[in-house]
């Protein structure tokens, strides 16, 4: 967090004296190399970093966030707090979207009706709002079920569509990811964002043009932006050696060494919000990846404990991260509110207590089971993995892996057909109730909706909703601390570390790197 | 038995390979892969399917004559703490096994259907013929890539990576057998016309005991010549589906699987984890070629 300040304070500086000397006239193109392409373009489909990074540029959402992470206005040019319940937004006039519709108060509440839909993966954004009430075309009131004091910050997730184009195109609802249903909006947007698309070849290249028209001045001089997913580690770098890419926002960590003594490249790095964990299957009397007639052990706190224990974490960090990973105990990275420092610690390394718990849960020859993880979603996923593997069959565990790209690993997950998982979670709006909520409280969408491991405790369902419906800010993060001790002591999640982010760009390419690694186009420039 | 290895000793093809140092090269060479294909445990080092025996602790280190680098580990480690050369020892032999044994299911499919095609003709030929063509159509890189994703949708992850050495087999063995049943195809058709076959018509022996026992030894030549230099084809071509991540996965990796991880780490400077396997098939492939190529020239009688 201190350095992305200081990065971001350094780079606004660069910014400012570059537009006074150059202007932003001069067409310029920035080519982007990712690991793996946004799912699809419908903007409540899928809800993963990479895809929103791609739709922030075509979409606007009603709130936005400027360089230091605060609330500033986007298509809602001011917002307030009518009485407890009711949140006003004043929308901006004469914004028009791609296609030359005029937005309006129709297609915010067409919008936000839309994210609450069965096939949204952004229903928990919008779950408190309970009616959206058209006051005239350029005012909408939110009434919520409850006070919720952060509908702005969840607001930057809800980009807007407009209404008669999603009606046209029979996209009412979102593309249903799950069903792997097939619409128009899977390759195609119509946004009031910045950029334009032009071409969109999933998992090839995506080409987006800027908005002659955008509603505000753009900082940044991009006209031209080229989307390149190659999910291959050396061929991604070698892409950026030669030149053929301007900026890669998934640096593979063993490259970083090498990078940084490349005199035409710049990296640059910050403590990302991202926390990476093992999850069990915490429901089901038998694992269903298990041993047949074995029952399953991980509903014992004493198993996961062990579990822990077993990690040599020490050696991810260094040998398979490369030092680009702090190691932690709990859910929540530095930043967050709710994040408590004292619940940093992991539990000591240490084999021969591993074995001890075992033993004293009932197991002590171990247990076989499989561990499903993704090979293309976080940085070394399919490494670290590897070695958790061993890890555990070096205590007594007898661990197959399965490892698949996320295609098919997230709609596993989201089946629940799993025993044991790698996830990795950031806090959006960079507080700690988003991960309580949707990680840790019974699942009744959207509460728990990604709560895969299916546990379900009344207890702490109960501190959660204490700490979720207190107004009382001050109060409200006591409340959040105490839940986040009691779900870390449960070890509900075997949390391993956070990760360090990694950009590398060519020299002439400013990037202001973001915490949530969302890059935003509107401030890049390329000299 | 000392008489037969006299014999075996003086006869021609022994000759032949006393003389040809590439040969003689190759074959030791060969002789080396096939030692830690049979007995890999007395050379590897480390068992290095046994999670229990590596560490994370040992991961990156390069090999033992360098810098930073330890006995224990002579030619490295790889990503995972895991000895190279044992890796290497192990991944040779599920490379080779794959390679023997598709050569051998193509040879097990394309021999008998040859002998058919080219004895009895007629509809028969031209059935076996035009399925020939067909077969020609699917490269054998599009019928793994079929077998793959038909596997591993049917099967999920697990169940798929304990059957990848024999789909992989599956895969490679049944797109080879073309060249075999047309190799074939033409010698029976030769042999048809001899006097030896016409004979043994005459006393009476039935049409598959004549194939079988008059054709087929006589027809077998060119079969050993073609499953020589197609083993290197077929080892390449494991090595290749493996690198894109169609074959061997890298829980009992093979070569190629070998190489695709140590790819990975090609511009980070632990250039070890994947030369190393990157020679170890090449000495592989090249061996096996050497020699095929030598068997052909020392079969053929035209050449001498």
């Amino acid at each position: 967090m201190r350095g992305t300040g200081l990065t971001g304070a350094r780079l606004g500086a660069a910014l400012l004296a570059a537009t006074i000397t150059a202007g932003a006239a001069e067409a310029a193109t920035l080519r982007v190399g990712v690991q793996a392409d946004a799912g699809t373009m419908d903007p409540q489909a899928q809800n993963i970093q990479t895809t929103l990074t791609l739709h922030a540029m075509v979409f606007d959402a009603l709130v936005t966030r400027d360089r230091q992470l605060k609330l500033a206005p986007g298509l809602a040019t001011r917002w307030e707090l009518v009485n407890p319940t009711t949140w006003r937004f004043h929308l901006r006039p004469g914004v028009r979207f791609h296609g030359g519709e005029a937005f309006g108060a129709d297609d915010v509440k067409f919008s936000i009706e839309r994210a609450k839909a069965a096939s949204s993966q952004f229903q928990i954004f919008v779950a408190k709002i309970k009616e959206v009430v058209v006051v005239d075309d350029l005012t909408v009131d939110l009434v919520t079920d409850g006070p919720d004091p952060l509908v702005p910050d969840k607001l930057t997730y809800i980009f807007v569509m407009d209404r008669g184009w999603a009606e046209q195109h029979s996209v009412r609802e979102p593309q249903n990811l799950r069903t792997r249903q097939e619409t128009h909006t899977a390759l195609n947007a119509n946004g009031t964002g910045p950029f334009i698309l032009r071409t969109r070849e999933p998992d090839s290249r995506t080409v987006l043009e800027r908005n002659g028209s955008y509603w505000t001045p753009i900082e940044g001089n991009v006209t031209r932006v080229e989307w390149r997913p190659i999910a291959n580690d050396p061929t991604r770098i070698s892409a950026l050696l030669s030149r053929e890419l301007d900026l890669v926002i998934d640096v593979p960590t063993q490259d970083v060494a090498r990078l940084q003594r490349d005199q035409n490249l710049r990296v640059e790095r910050a403590d990302e919000f991202r926390t990476i964990f093992f999850g069990f299957d915490l429901k089901n009397e038998q694992l269903k990846y298990g041993q047949p007639g074995g029952g399953n052990p991980f509903r014992d706190r004493r198993v996961r404990e062990a579990v822990s224990r077993a990690i040599d974490i020490a050696s991810i960090q260094r040998a398979t991260m490369r030092g680009l990973a702090t190691p932690t105990g709990q859910l929540l990275a530095p930043g967050n509110v709710g994040y408590d420092p004292a619940l940093d610690a992991r539990l000591p390394y240490d084999q021969a207590a591993a074995r001890r718990l075992l033993q004293e849960a009932g197991v002590p020859q171990g247990f076989a089971f499989t561990l499903d993880c993704p090979n293309d979603r976080y940085v070394n996923d399919e490494q670290v993995c590897q070695a958790v593997t061993a890890m555990l069959n070096q205590v007594g565990f007898n661990v197959s892996l399965n490892l698949m790209p996320r295609a098919r690993y997230f709609p596993k997950l989201w089946e629940r057909d799993t025993s044991m998982f790698m996830m990795g979670f950031n806090s959006p709006y960079f507080d700690g109730m988003y991960a309580l909520e949707t990680l840790h409280m019974t699942r009744a969408d959207p509460e728990g909706i990604f709560n895969y491991s299916l546990y379900s405790n009344p207890e702490i369902d109960a501190m959660i909703r204490a700490a979720r419906d207190e107004t009382d800010l001050a109060r409200r993060e006591t409340l959040m601390k105490a839940a986040w001790k009691r779900v870390t002591e449960e070890r509900i999640y075997i949390p391993l570390y956070h990760q360090v982010l990694v950009w590398a760009m060519r020299t002439n390419v400013v990037a202001p790197l973001r915490p949530d690694n969302w890059l935003e186009i509107r401030w890049v420039k390329v000299n | 038995m000392t008489d037969v290895l006299t014999r075996a000793w003086q006869s021609d093809i022994a000759f032949e390979f006393r003389r040809s140092p590439a040969a003689i090269g190759a074959a030791a060479v060969l002789l080396l892969f096939l030692a830690a294909a049979v007995v890999p445990d007395a050379l590897a080092p480390v068992p290095v399917f046994d999670l229990t025996r590596i560490a994370l602790r040992d991961a990156f280190l390069p090999p033992a004559w360098m810098e930073g680098g330890s006995p224990a580990f002579l030619l490295g480690t790889d990503a995972q703490g895991r000895d190279l050369l044992s890796a290497i020892i192990y991944g040779a032999r599920v490379s080779m096994l794959v390679g023997a044994a598709s050569v051998l299911l193509s040879v097990l499919i394309g021999v008998p259907l040859g002998l058919i095609a080219g004895y009895r003709g007629g509809w028969a030929d031209a059935l076996i013929m035009r399925a020939a063509d067909i077969q020609l159509t699917f490269p054998a890189i599009l019928v793994a890539v079929i077998f793959d994703g038909i596997a591993r949708a049917a099967l999920g992850g697990v169940a798929h990576e304990r059957l990848a050495v024999p789909l992989l087999i599956l895969a490679i063995g049944i797109t080879g057998w073309v060249q075999y049943a047309r190799t074939v195809r033409g010698a029976t058709m030769v042999e048809r016309g001899r006097d030896y076959v016409a004979a043994a018509a005459l006393i009476g022996r039935r049409q598959g005991a004549i194939m079988l026992r008059h054709i087929l030894p006589n027809v077998l030549t060119p079969v050993l010549v073609l499953a020589t230099i197609n083993l290197a084809v077929a080892i390449i071509l494991e090595a290749t589906l493996s690198f894109v991540g169609l074959g061997i996965p890298p829980t009992q990796p093979s070569l190629g699987t070998l190489i695709r991880v140590g790819n990975d780490y090609l511009l980070s400077g632990e250039w070890w984890i994947v030369i190393f396997p990157g020679i170890a098939l090449l000495l592989l492939v090249l061996a096996v070629n050497l020699l095929g190529d030598w068997l052909r020239d020392a079969l053929n009688p035209a050449l001498q």
